[in-house]
């Protein structure tokens, strides 16, 4: 993604950008600078298996994640008393293997992380820079609009809106991309906002550049850096986000193996069977730390502004 | 949460129960005996006639008394505030004799009584929920579901005092029910001249949250979410309480309540979770009663919708599914398998009807043969609540879509919020759906019309839309007759054209548990479903 | 100041009344109604369900229910709850210290440990303690806390059985009236031997449970916020002059550093309040995310919409009041200019 953006960047010719990383020719020092942080290169191995597991679950994990063996309901992991090789994390509540469910779980999770980026991150930045360019009727409502989401806590919002839509994927997905809505408008105006006074806007105004070339190509590729810290980081609330849908049953739908649903049946199990409820808190746990690690790599190596930790 | 003021205790029972706790704290073995319920929600309020939750009937019954009273742990009929009755030879009248010398609780909310229980509260009660310009009949949302559900509007034509100690009722019509109605939680008498009081005071509102009846214990204070507080009433005309303080605590997370029970917080629990019970049967502490739940689970076809209008697609779906599998892992335990539509404690129950096998090729070949190619997509509708016969209808669904996948029908599982979910599927927009039923006057007339014809139609209650000419003359004749062994005849022979016809797949009855420790001693598990705590004693 | 506070409080305005439309129009897109959640297999006839409607009002066009909302809304008439006939002010009252008392000591425990420890770490830079603190504040802050919660109900209140496993006290053993509302006063005032040890045993779970994201964050912040306070000149100047080095990093660089942490802090207090969504459902805590989630559950729409309109305030004007504070705090920043 940082290449392309680094692509379109350079096509404003004589226009100063303000970034390193975004220059051509910084991939090299944007990588550098990301290895740096050994924390930020544990996390981003973890994700790369993690999207590699995902998305080759069905060769991966060992049984379909739906067949139900009921000869092993509720079966132990392999390192309790009782458990076996053939379930290795053990089985749920219908006797369906753990690992595999937790496998196919990923492809969801990651779905819905990305989905909800993807969505809100080009939504943020038209709205955020109509919001910055069209005059303050149009930036007062956007604003207004975004301060009226931020103030309804963001669950009980996302519940709202599943309630009205129904449960299901793709509704998760919009109700989340709501709450998350405003702060990349927020992002994006703010950044824009800052461009905006800067001498090479001007200058391309005097050469008479169209408002949407300067939105989107002039000023949009210097605002990108703190977006793209931003959307990487988004992509973890946003999997917590849907998993507490899920955990009030208001995420995905059975039998789809969802974590925070597989978390929600196996509140049943919390005395008798706790494996149920610890595996699929692990695999959220795991997924949002490497992610969050990653993020934290890359801010450091984009924004040189923030302070390197 | 817990209430301010106005809805507490006076000053008065404040300090007596000040006094309580002193010497709960410092337990002597002469300290008052206090038993713990640990129950599982808040109840609405302390009028029966107002509410239609078994949360809030338990919640009053430690209170008050019917005229009529279920037995303990039965369904026979006794006397209850009616030391007798007397039908007429026509049945269209009904005399009540009052018991006399049975006093309403004194000294709550500030309130005496000048004088005892009469025709006057017999009266008020049942008027507060018939006749619109009665001074109560708006207080507190005053809405009677269960009076108007049980048609007394009509069924009552007058209801007069003779003299202080007789009432009578005078019928439209001969009802044979309305006894057993009289003892159900709705017909409880409540106290005339405390509401006389508070309307006097001006607080009409405080008459159904804080109570005053004429019950084995007496009403002390109530937390909401927390906790109802009751103590013993040492005049109780009837069976007393063997304990001094009762206290319901309101718990209503399943595992909260056994934490608390084998903590010995509480002494009794209902609603476990099926996994939790089991170890409570292990528990030498604790113990364990049970009984049949008078219900239903089941899986409807919806018969005006391809291919279930065909009888052997709808046998060969009912040999599709491991019912052995679901009773096993869903119930775990608390469930029985069911073949007939209404469960084996019931008179009239037919267990000579045999249940379709668990056969999945036979299956295959019943759809074959019924022209149904596969893959075949269908819906199939879960609930999105726990119900008392089913504890977990999505669960049941997944076991089900697995198993139908194996004979080559791909199910879709479909929900919606519960209210919704019954419209709709009454309308008849589902192809397959799971509801259930719970009976509630022990008639099995209570529970085959849901396979009739007259709920058949579009939002009726018959969710199979199956309408079978045979089955439905002699539903209407069984209710015709009087005689309980004729009607048993034709309901063990429409049970058979039922099986036969197929057109739901019966899941189960499911098995009612409660847990207690052993200390706890007389408690009988009513058929019912209600919780009574009279006569229960710890040793 | 005032100027500026009046300005951001009429701002306000308007979006009190979309928020008023908003979740009137959303609650009635909804499905499912408020009569028909309640009613069980047997369903309910038609005609009562007319009946309750009308009771209800929602027979009439929905226009002019909005505007009747409106109009008893500013008459300080927040409508009252289908389920418990209850005022919904009332109710929420009555909940609200609850949610306050759980936040406040949630936002306790984060700032007691989290800006020692992210200080600490800041003065240590790169040493194993400082590593050990990232990593644990990574781990906070990517915490599934439904998960968290259960987890510690299963081992501490469950397994080892230290702890309850949810509630504010143990109602059975004390007793006593809500004077405050908020559990460690009124069990104090009780005079109840135990009463306010029982209390704070039933916060403790759910204090660590809510309290670990903004653990996380605070250590975060107050760590790089203090570093980039050491680099600064006159910290250098400080400690070129030759003063305690206790004295440097206390006195001057913590009181600087400090200024963005409040932000964080006061924000997410009023998230906390708002949004305790998760932590109250899974302990049982009868605060205000509780009844919200219940509420839409029981279709309550007077208590759903009284409720989020006054969360959503309490978020607002937590937000006005954290950056007056801000303002305070920070003398570079001057309101109104």
């Amino acid at each position: 993604m940082a290449s392309d953006q680094a692509a379109s960047g350079a096509l404003a010719p004589g226009i100063p950008v303000g970034n390193v990383a975004l220059a051509p020719g910084g991939l090299a020092n944007f990588w550098a600078s990301f290895a740096e942080n050994k924390g930020a290169v544990a996390g981003l191995a973890i994700l790369i298996v993690i999207v590699l597991l995902a998305i080759f679950a069905g060769s991966v994990a060992p049984h379909n994640p739906l067949i139900q063996f009921r000869d092993a309901v509720r079966a132990p992991p392999v390192w309790e008393t009782g458990g076996t090789w053939r379930h290795i994390l053990g089985t749920d509540g219908l006797g369906r293997d753990m690992l595999s469910r937790l496998i196919f779980g990923a492809r969801v999770s990651l779905f819905i992380g990305l989905m909800v980026m993807a969505v809100s991150f080009v939504l943020g930045v038209v709205l955020g820079l109509l919001s910055a360019f069209s005059g303050a009727v149009v930036d007062t409502i956007i604003s207004r609009v975004m301060d009226l989401i931020m103030s309804v806590p963001g669950l009980v919002l996302a519940i709202l809106i599943v309630a009205v839509l129904g449960p299901s994927l793709f509704n998760t997905i919009t109700a989340v991309t709501v709450v998350f809505l405003p702060r990349f408008v927020r992002l994006v105006r703010a950044s824009a906002m800052a461009e905006l006074g800067k001498e090479y806007v001007t200058s391309a105004r005097v050469i008479g550049v169209s408002k949407l070339h300067l939105m989107f190509i002039t000023v949009l590729p210097n605002c990108l850096a703190p977006l793209i810290v931003q959307s990487a980081l988004g992509v973890s609330e946003a999997i917590l986000e849907a998993a507490a849908l899920g955990f009030l049953g208001l995420g995905a739908q059975p039998p789809t193996p969802e974590w925070g649903a597989m978390l929600a049946d196996a509140r049943e199990f919390i005395r008798s069977n706790p494996w149920i409820v610890t595996m699929p808190g692990i695999a959220i746990l795991v997924t949002v730390v490497s992610i969050n690690l990653m993020g934290d790599g890359l801010r450091d190596a984009l924004d040189p502004k923030m302070q390197r930790s | 949460m817990y209430r301010t003021n106005e809805t507490w205790g006076t000053r008065a029972t404040w300090g007596a129960f000040a006094i309580l706790c002193a010497g709960l704290a410092t337990a002597s073995p002469l300290a008052a005996k206090t038993l713990v319920y640990c129950s599982e929600g808040s109840p609405e309020n302390f009028t029966p006639a107002l509410n239609t939750t078994g949360t809030s009937f338990d919640a009053a019954r430690p209170l008050f008394d019917q005229l009529i009273e279920f037995k303990r742990g039965s369904t026979e009929l006794m006397p209850g505030l009616a030391e007798s009755y007397e039908v007429s030879a026509d049945g269209l009248a009904i005399t009540f004799k009052l018991r006399k010398n049975v006093k309403f609780h004194s000294g709550v909310n500030g309130f005496t009584p000048t004088r005892d229980f009469n025709a006057q509260d017999v009266i008020w009660s049942f008027e507060r929920q018939g006749k619109p310009d009665h001074p109560y009949a708006k207080v507190s949302g005053g809405k009677y579901d269960y009076y108007a559900d049980m048609k007394m509007a009509t069924l009552v034509k007058n209801l007069e005092a003779v003299d202080d100690y007789t009432v009578k009722m005078t019928l439209g019509e001969p009802s044979a029910p309305m006894l057993a109605n009289l003892a159900m939680d709705f017909a409880t008498i409540q106290s005339a001249e405390y509401a006389a009081f508070l309307s006097k005071a001006g607080k009409p509102e405080q008459f159904d949250q804080i109570p005053v009846g004429t019950g084995p214990f007496s009403f002390v204070a109530y937390q909401k979410d927390a906790v109802i507080r009751y103590k013993k009433n040492a005049d109780y005309w009837g069976e007393k309480a063997l304990v001094d303080d009762l206290v319901y605590a309101i718990t209503p997370d399943p595992t909260a309540r056994y934490s608390k029970l084998k903590a010995g917080e509480c002494h009794h629990a209902i609603a476990l979770r099926p996994a939790d019970i089991k170890e409570v049967g292990n528990d030498p502490a604790l113990k364990l009663s049970n009984q049949s739940g008078l219900n239903i689970a089941y899986w409807a076809f919806n018969t005006q919708k391809k291919p279930f209008d065909d009888k052997r697609v709808r046998q060969a779906f009912n040999m599709a599914i491991d019912k052995a599998a679901i009773i096993r892992d869903i119930y775990q335990g608390s469930g029985q398998a069911a073949k007939n539509l209404i469960p084996p404690t019931l008179w009239g129950y037919n267990d000579a009807v045999p249940d379709y096998p668990f056969d999945p090729e036979k299956a295959k070949a019943l759809l074959k043969e019924a022209g149904v190619t596969t893959p075949l997509e269908i819906d199939l509708w879960y609930m999105p609540v726990q119900r008392p016969y089913n504890p977990n209808a999505k669960g049941i669904a997944e076991m089900m879509q697995a198993d139908l996948d194996k004979i080559g029908i791909k199910a879709k599982l479909v929900t919606y919020e519960w209210g919704e979910y019954r419209k709709r599927a009454q309308q008849g927009e589902h192809t397959t759906a799971q509801l259930g039923w719970t009976g509630d006057n022990g008639d099995p007339d209570n529970f085959f019309f849901l396979r009739g014809c007259a709920a058949a139609r579009a939002g009726g209650q018959n969710l199979t839309k199956w309408c079978n000419k045979e089955y439905d003359e002699l539903l209407a004749q069984a209710q015709k007759l009087t005689k309980q062994e004729e009607r048993a005849e034709i309901y063990k022979k429409m049970q058979v054209i039922e099986k036969e016809e197929a057109p739901d797949f019966k899941i189960a009855h499911s098995i009612v548990y409660e847990s207690m420790r052993k200390e706890e001693d007389g408690y009988k598990q009513s058929p019912l479903g209600g919780h009574h705590f009279k006569g229960v004693d710890i040793k | 100041m005032l100027p500026y506070l009046l300005k951001r409080l009429a701002l306000t305005v308007p979006t009190f009344f979309a928020l008023m439309f908003l979740t009137f129009v959303a609650i009635r897109l909804v499905p499912g109604d408020p009569v028909e959640v309640r009613t069980g297999e047997r369903g309910i006839s038609a005609e009562r369900l007319a009946e309750f409607r009308h009771d209800l009002g929602l027979d009439q066009p929905v226009w002019k229910q909005f505007i009747d909302y409106v109009w008893r809304l500013l008459h300080g008439d927040f409508g009252t709850s289908v389920v418990t006939n209850d005022k919904v002010l009332h109710e929420f009252l009555t909940l609200f210290p609850a949610t306050v008392e759980l936040s406040l000591c949630a936002m306790l425990l984060a700032v007691a440990i989290g800006v020692p420890a992210g200080a600490f770490a800041a003065v240590k830079r790169g040493s194993w303690y400082d590593q050990t603190l990232m990593a644990l504040s990574v781990a906070g802050f990517s915490m599934p806390i439904f998960w968290w919660g259960l987890l510690l109900i299963m081992q501490v209140a469950v397994k080892w059985g230290l702890l309850p496993v949810g509630g504010r006290i143990d109602p059975i053993k004390y007793y006593f009236e809500a004077k405050t509302g908020f559990m460690l006063i009124d069990s104090l005032m009780s005079g109840q031997a135990g009463a306010f040890k029982d209390a704070v045993r039933h916060l403790i779970l759910p204090t660590i449970v809510l309290g670990t994201v903004p653990l996380a964050i605070i250590a975060r912040m107050t760590r790089s916020s203090m570093l980039e306070v050491l680099s600064e000149d006159y910290v250098r100047t400080a400690r070129a002059k030759g003063l305690a080095a206790s004295r440097v990093y206390g006195l001057h660089a913590l009181r600087n550093a400090l200024i963005p942490v409040i932000t964080v802090i006061g924000l997410s207090t009023g998230g906390l309040m708002a949004g305790a969504v998760l932590t109250e459902t899974i302990f049982s805590w009868p605060g205000i995310g509780k009844w919200l989630i219940e509420s839409i559950g029981r279709r309550d729409y007077p208590a759903l919409q009284g409720g989020v309109l006054l969360v959503s305030a309490i978020v607002i004007f937590v937000n006005v009041a954290v950056d007056l504070l801000y303002g305070v705090i920070n003398p570079r920043i001057r309101h109104g200019q």
